[in-house]
């Protein structure tokens, strides 16, 4: 999956909490990968146990250095009134416990109710989408790579998004990169030469 | 009340219904009815949507 200029990765070795969303997305697309650079990648026990039940095979990816965490003491009282507002669950909480022990990392989530709470108490929260475009930019994917995996979300993943959003995200791509569909290259081509023949 | 019907991952399905057999809910329609409640008083559309616009900006654009 790795071509051309795109070969070299860049050496941010951030660390990262990830919820179970993020994980299962990205191994529904085989594209664990694009979050290896992120040392280590934490996850409460309570995610793994979700992770194992829903895609099993996620955990052991080889690109990635997982360090399982037990969460023993009950999470901070602002934790703990935003859960409650928020009825997270507990793999959410845990891992809001978590970054909240490492506040410097990034804490990845697709669950709207646990973003919101992680922007709330001051972290930087990420979705698959955005760490899926945050590819192009580490090198890691090309824009056409990209572009492949968003149009492989809608049947090939458990992440809901809005047809039309991603249509938007898909199109501000093309244009950021300057990639076109092939299909319009095809059109146009052939426009040109019947235009000739004619 | 509307009726609906779906399919439900075994795997989720075994555990509505030992939540039921264990007597914390009457039955499976109790639990779907909370678990979409929840999950609908937490997933506002707009938030949903700004969410996903900021991480499209932070995914071209951010620095880490």
């Amino acid at each position: 999956m790795l071509n051309g200029d795109y070969m070299e990765k860049t050496d941010s070795k951030g660390m990262a909490v990830c919820d179970a969303g993020p994980i299962i997305h990205l191994d529904e697309l085989d594209s664990l990968d694009i979050i290896s650079d992120f040392h280590p990648l934490i996850i409460p026990k309570s995610v793994e146990t979700e992770i194992i039940r829903h895609r099993q095979n996620a955990l052991h990816h080889p690109g990635i250095v997982l360090k399982v965490i037990e969460i023993i003491s009950p999470p901070e009282p602002r934790l703990l009134i935003l859960s409650k507002a928020l009825s997270l669950d507990k793999g959410e909480i845990e891992s809001l416990s978590l970054i909240q022990e490492n506040p410097d990392a990034i804490f990845m989530t697709d669950d709207a109710a646990a973003r919101l709470a992680g922007e709330e108490l001051g972290y930087k929260v990420h979705g698959t989408i955005g760490i899926i475009l945050r590819a192009i930019r580490k090198k890691m994917r090309t824009p056409k790579d990209v572009l492949e995996l968003l149009n492989r979300i809608p049947k090939e993943t458990t992440l809901f998004l809005r047809s039309a959003l991603l249509e938007k995200i898909i199109q501000k791509v093309e244009r950021e990169y300057s990639v076109k569909k092939d299909k319009y290259f095809n059109a146009l081509f052939y426009l040109a030469l019947c235009f000739l023949i004619f | 009340m509307k009726a609906i019907s779906t399919e439900l991952p075994d795997q989720i399905y075994l555990e509505v219904k030992s939540l039921v057999d264990k007597g914390w809910f009457k039955n499976e329609d109790d639990i779907i009815l909370e678990a979409l409640r929840r999950f609908l008083d937490t997933h506002k559309i707009e938030l949903m949507e700004k969410f996903i616009k900021e991480d499209v900006e932070w995914g071209l654009h951010g620095k880490d």
